[in-house]
């Protein structure tokens, strides 16, 4: 082992020379402390020495004063020197051979590590990366425990356990931390807390070790003694390595601990570095290079999650679902990752408090300001700018943020070739506001709001605009200091218009409003700490304008239609028990009840129901006046998931899902078109209904370093929407008759390998899957395909992707992100004929055929300002090329009859190297 | 507090979507038979070509024969066609003739099997008010471009879907005057009246036009642009002229050229929809499965026709002068006989003799005939 140690060593040093560009000094009587440092502040002193040795300073920056040197004056060397300067403050400092200075309050550090050290804990970028200017490593050894703590009062009770809760929360934002881990280490016990930073436990009384792990922050250990029941608030450090730590999150264990399965936890601050097509980041967009999301094609709206169509993603930004998820054309998402925390996607066993759509909740979460101190980031990237202002209305106890982003120029589209875009404009903005109150101990307030609007036009005949507004306002209370209860009020609203002046005899404007109010109450029940009962009913009226068709101006003459009003009531109630059955078995149960009303006033028709759908089928039309109703749905879900510990970093997990879908997205268009309008299941549309089986292995190697896992799953949906040949779904007054409904069948399996933290950190992930449709019936007429199973535009089999992101110092990092995806499915021609002098293509069966195959490789480098602790403000450069080989990958191919011959065209979006140049700021330094 | 935003570089390279020609391989071939006919309320004969389809790439046409074709209408008439050339079916042109109001139907037995259409209208024909041009300047893909755009006013109207097909004639010269051919180095014909050759030439425009007035307050067209003839050809060059053939047609047929149009039209677009293949009205009731292309339709047709003069505009085809080769060069390079001479003007008054091919002075090179139309107005 001696070698193995000496060769780590060298390891180090070799690390350390290419991190620091030291003249290599190290002996401490070179550094001469004289009279220059003297009254220097602190931080200042620090830096000087810095700069001028090659040495650096580890030490923690909240708690050690900024106060004034004295140096003292007689002929100390450097290190007894910098120990008297400090003694006043009860801090100590030792240096080691490669001129780290440790800071340390009382301990004294020794530089000579123990002989277990490196075996026990730590690799060799546990140094270049944790340490500096903070001392975690000094607790992550058992010798250096410092922290006691003591719950309850002695002889209160005569039981023998106790039960132990709190709240666990950051100390730079007063954040709660969720999806921490607390373990007892004498019995290998370990609960997470819940959204609101909140754990429970239950013990036999008695002192223990209790080690706190969560993403956010820094391991923490500490000794408590367990007299009796009692609170136990903790308040972890954040950690100071948001540069190269862990990109996706799902912290350190809980990937084989979990329950959850098919979750992916997204943080703004750790995705940074990716880059993204014309330097915007784009936390959503991130989405598409995890397992099982895929979208039709580059730049287009909509997501499509393990082989499902996009209208059956659920985006809720803190409660408030979004209609409309992307800004400019789908190349941008519709959410500022300025003013968004993170976001968690489900896509395997959804939890019974969601519900509404079939494939999978993409639940983001805005920032919440900062309740200590005033503050402001922004940034300017080739399209947009932004700015987020943030900071306390009371101190300690309330705050405020808002984000504002908005393009500042349509330079861009002027730069097209093609005159389609370059005569195009295009505009879009959104304002994100977070407010929050912590009232007392056990009441909170949130007051939120989201504001999106995009407008554009496409050679001037063509000009959208669309917006979404919502907000929530959301109360959680804390019941005996476990139980929790939240209660929320949302309201979301989509709407667009739409002017086509392409033909001015037929130009024409219509419209389109969504109008979503929601009510929504959940309870979590923590009885033990072996169950967490999740309970709750909720209940969203939907409106719904189906607009007006009118003439654009006097010299169109179509005649105005009114495509009606909608009303539906979807309501739920759920109850879910995460149970703890045994200490490597838990389970998850969960049922929600779904009911779903379509109400009047309306005018519905009713067809011959032995008949195909059509207009001479029309039997009747039926008024109902005001919420009659018309239609009337309910079924339960039934959502069961499971968790075995194989093994320390071993698991297995089951999940079985079902879901139901109220709401449909009219369209038939290849990629969603900004004009698509939503439409609730009536009389004449069945809602729709998915069930999901998913079977997953996780492991969890390398003390969490690499997470390994393989998820297989197969899903069905009944009802799927599809459409008719040649359905024109712009105006339509009888959309059922264009509408079929069918089966949709996915499978696959999603290998995953993540490096969580670590100079090179990021991650690889194949997916094979596999997303076909039925669409059968008795009448040839309502078939599709002959009735005969097909792909769905975005069955994508094999699909690639890697994200790396390497650092090469605390200011210096570069990533790049390898893409590849077989081509999605289309029909082509598979012969041709005359008709009318016209030589025309003979189509295939649908999507018979695969466009190329699509790569891509991205790149970028980020450089950080300076990392002085004490500064104005602090900047970052992200430069970032977007398809680096300028690979021309298909969007779309197409044929053309031209002059007797039938031509193929590519389309492809960004066929050359997208270059771009991004600035941000924010006050304070680097860590704030 | 103030915050100053530094000013900016920012992006180095554009963001282009680009099409480019793009053949992929298809192996997959599907063998159908092909109906392209109709009838309408002009006097026949009344055409039906039968034929099969071929691989993507086949250029080709190929004929069916030997098939018994028969038109039939509402009241039972029956019309057999007869095998004018490979493929091509006609009428007797001194029997049926289509009227207006009555319905139409075919048959077709061909290799043992029996392939039949629904009933189609002959929907009555509605007058064409206008017929006019306009200069209009458009940016595509392929470059900007001057030219005219022809629009269509019609008269009122009961019938609501329309297929328009221009058949545009035009006069054209060869570019070079004609002065020697040399048909040896020593064989030179003199030509003796030299002039610039004028030529005619008449083309279907293809592309698929049509319009339904359904869902307009009052079914009058007005404004509907046809097609556009831009100045990279010489179709402007001297004279040009356009017959409009309207078709009123029935809500079926509407349906299948319009489709056959949209996909046409979107497919290059962002916002497409999935490609299918349009069905015609023609099906083998023994085997639904077996599938034949194309539609068997009856219209009204009405015609105008329209003259434009050369616009002032900018022509951009290419010309034959920049081509001109010294008849010098000929010594040392004997190329194929005859070799064609023009006289070119050089300097003020000097003249020097000049080679180019055939296709610069022989209009008719160039697909038109010298024969003027009849229809032709000086």
């Amino acid at each position: 082992m001696p070698n193995l140690h000496k060769l780590i060593k060298y390891l180090i040093f070799l690390s350390l020379v290419i991190l620091l560009p030291i003249k290599m000094v190290g002996q401490t009587k070179d550094i001469i402390l004289d009279d220059s440092y003297n009254k220097l502040s602190w931080t200042d002193f620090v830096i000087k020495i810095e700069n001028k040795y090659p040495v650096q300073f580890y030490f923690d920056i909240d708690s050690l004063p900024n106060f004034e040197v004295v140096v003292p004056e007689n002929n100390m060397a450097f290190l007894d020197k910098l120990n008297k300067i400090l003694k006043p403050y009860s801090y100590k400092a030792a240096m080691d051979e490669f001129g780290h200075i440790f800071i340390t309050k009382k301990i004294k550090v020794y530089t000579n590590l123990p002989d277990n050290f490196y075996r026990q804990q730590t690799q060799k970028e546990y140094l270049d990366n944790g340490l500096k200017r903070n001392d975690t490593y000094l607790k992550t050894d058992n010798i250096f425990v410092t922290k006691h703590r003591t719950v309850g009062k002695k002889g209160n009770d005569n039981k023998t356990t106790a039960t132990v809760s709190g709240f666990v929360k950051s100390t730079t934002d007063d954040l709660p931390i969720i999806g921490g881990t607390l373990q007892i280490k004498e019995t290998g016990k370990v609960v997470s807390t819940d959204d609101s930073g909140f754990y429970t436990i239950s013990l036999k009384k008695g002192e223990y070790t209790l080690i706190i792990n969560s993403l956010e922050s820094k391991e923490e250990k500490i000794k408590i003694k367990v007299l009796s029941d009692g609170r136990l608030d903790l308040i972890l450090e954040e950690k100071l390595i948001a540069l190269e730590e862990v990109i996706v999150s799902s912290e350190r264990n809980h990937i084989v601990r979990g329950t959850q399965m098919g979750y992916e936890k997204l943080e703004t601050k750790k995705i940074k570095e990716i880059p993204l097509v014309l330097g915007e980041p784009d936390l959503i967009k991130i989405s598409l290079l995890l397992p099982g999301v895929q979208s039709i094609g580059e730049g287009s709206s909509g997501f499509n999650v393990r082989g499902s169509p996009t209208d059956q993603n659920l985006f809720l930004i803190n409660n408030v679902p979004v209609y409309n998820s992307s800004h400019l054309f789908g190349f941008f998402s519709a959410f500022n990752s300025e003013a968004v925390k993170d976001f968690t996607l489900y896509k395997s066993n959804i939890p019974a408090n969601y519900g509404g759509r079939l494939s999978s909740i993409f639940d983001i979460s805005a920032k919440q300001g900062n309740k200590k101190e005033f503050s402001v980031s922004g940034g300017i990237s080739p399209v947009t700018a932004k700015i987020l202002v943030e900071g306390p209305i009371k101190k300690n106890s309330s705050s405020y943020m808002v984000g504002l982003r908005s393009t500042y120029s349509d330079w861009l589209l002027k730069q097209v070739e093609d005159p389609a875009i370059s005569n195009s404009d295009a505009q879009f903005a959104d304002m994100i506001t977070n407010f929050s109150f912590d009232l007392n101990k056990q009441n909170q307030l949130n007051v939120f709001s989201y504001h999106s609007f995009d407008k554009m036009s496409l050679t001037n005949q063509n000009k959208f605009s669309y917006a979404n507004n919502g907000g929530s306002l959301e109360w959680s209370h804390l019941i005996k200091e476990k139980h929790n209860l939240n209660v929320a009020l949302i309201y979301s609203q989509y709407n667009f218009t739409e002017e086509n002046s392409e033909l001015a005899i037929s130009s024409y404007k219509d419209n389109f409003e969504l109008k979503h109010s929601e009510f929504k109450t959940s309870l979590t029940l923590r009885p033990n700490s072996k169950h967490t009962i999740t309970t709750g009913i909720s209940s969203s009226l939907y409106l719904l304008d189906q607009g007006n068709f009118l003439p654009l101006n006097d010299a169109s003459i179509i005649e105005p239609i009114d495509l009606g009003q909608e009303k539906g009531l979807e309501s739920a109630i759920f109850l879910s028990d995460e149970w703890t059955v045994l200490p490597r078995l838990s389970i998850i149960g969960g049922v929600r009840y779904n009911t779903y009303q379509y109400l009047g006033p309306n005018d519905v028709k009713e067809y011959d129901a032995n008949e195909p759908k059509s207009i001479e089928n029309i039997v009747d039309t039926v008024s109902y006046s005001n919420n009659q109703v018309i239609e009337s749905f309910g079924a339960p879900d039934f959502r069961i998931a499971a968790r075995y510990i194989l093994a320390d970093n071993l698991s297995i997990k089951f999940s079985f899902n079902q879901l139901k879908q109220y709401l449909l997205m009219l369209t038939n268009t290849i990629a969603i078109s900004p004009t698509d309008k939503w439409k609730l299941s009536d009389n004449n549309i069945e809602p729709m209904s998915g069930d999901q089986y998913s079977f997953g292995i996780y492991s969890s190697i390398f003390n969490g370093q690499y997470n390994i896992s393989v998820e297989t799953y197969y899903k069905t949906a009944q009802n799927l929407v599809e459409y008719r040949d040649g359905a024109n779904l712009v105006v339509n007054e009888t959309p059922e008759i264009d509408i079929l409904q069918g089966d949709l069948n996915t499978y696959g399996a999603e290998f995953m390998i993540k490096k969580t933290y670590g100079r090179l950190n990021g991650w690889l992930n194949y997916t094979y899957s596999r997303s076909l449709v039925t669409v059968n019936s008795e009448e040839p007429e309502e078939r599709i395909n002959d009735g005969e199973p097909y792909p769905s535009n975005y069955d994508k089999p094999p699909a690639v992707n890697l994200v790396a992101n390497y650092k090469f110092s605390r200011r210096f990092s570069l990533s790049s992100n390898v893409v590849y995806s077989t081509g999605r499915p289309i029909t082509y021609p598979v012969g041709n004929f005359f008709q009318g002098d016209l030589r025309l293509p003979l189509y295939s069966k649908r999507n018979e055929y695969r466009i190329p195959d699509y790569f891509r490789v991205d790149f970028s480098l980020k450089l950080e300002g300076t990392l002085a602790s004490k500064k104005f403000a602090h900047s970052t450069w992200i430069f970032s090329v977007y398809n680096l080989t300028g690979r021309k990958n298909a969007y779309s191919v197409y044929f053309k009859s031209e002059e007797s011959v039938l031509q193929g065209y590519k389309l492809s979006i960004f066929g050359v190297p997208i270059v771009s140049l991004t600035y941000s700021f924010k006050l304070g330094n680097y860590a704030n | 507090m103030q915050i100053k935003i530094l000013s900016l570089l920012t992006i180095m390279s554009l963001f282009v979507a680009c099409i480019e020609e793009f053949n992929p391989k298809i192996d997959g071939y599907l063998d159908l038979l092909v109906i392209d006919g109709m009838i309408t309320n002009e006097p026949g004969p009344y055409i039906v070509r039968l034929s099969k389809t071929l691989a993507v790439d086949d250029l080709d046409y190929f004929p069916v024969t030997g098939a018994n074709i028969v038109i039939f209408d509402d009241f039972d008439t029956e019309e057999t066609l007869v095998e004018l050339e490979p493929g091509v079916y006609s009428t007797n042109p001194l029997r049926i003739r289509g009227e207006v109001g009555r319905k139409y139907r075919i048959t077709i037995d061909v290799d043992g099997k029996t392939y039949q259409s629904d009933f189609e209208e002959l929907e009555e024909p509605v007058g064409i008010d206008s017929i006019y041009a306009k200069v209009e300047y458009k940016e595509t893909v392929e470059g900007s471009f001057e030219g005219v755009q022809f629009y269509i006013d019609t008269e009122t109207t009961n019938t609501k879907q329309f297929l328009w097909v221009p058949i545009e004639t035009y006069e054209y010269k060869g570019d070079l005057e004609l002065n020697y051919v040399y048909w040896s180095f020593t064989a030179i014909d003199t030509i003796t009246n030299p002039s610039l050759k004028t030529c005619w030439r008449t083309e279907k425009v293809i592309e698929t036009l049509t319009f339904s007035t359904k869902g307009l307050t009052y079914p009058k067209i007005k404004n509907f642009p046809l097609h556009y003839v831009n100045t990279s050809t010489k179709k402007l060059s001297e004279k040009y002229s356009v017959l409009i053939n309207q078709y009123s047609i029935t809500e079926e047929a509407y349906k299948y050229w319009n489709e056959i149009k949209k996909q046409s039209a979107e497919s290059g677009s962002l916002y497409t929809t999935q490609p299918f293949q349009v069905k015609g009205n023609l099906i083998n009731p023994n085997n639904p499965k077996d599938i034949i292309l194309g539609y068997f339709w009856a219209a009204g047709v009405s015609k105008k026709r329209v003259f434009v003069e050369k616009p002032p505009l900018n022509f951009t085809y290419s010309k034959c002068e920049g081509n001109v080769q010294a008849l010098i060069d000929l010594k040392g390079y004997p190329p194929p006989w005859p070799v064609y001479v023009t006289t070119v003007k050089v300097g003020i008054e000097g003249k020097s003799l000049g080679m180019a091919d055939v296709s610069c002075f022989d209009c008719k090179e160039n697909g038109g005939t010298e024969e003027e139309p009849e229809f032709w107005e000086d």
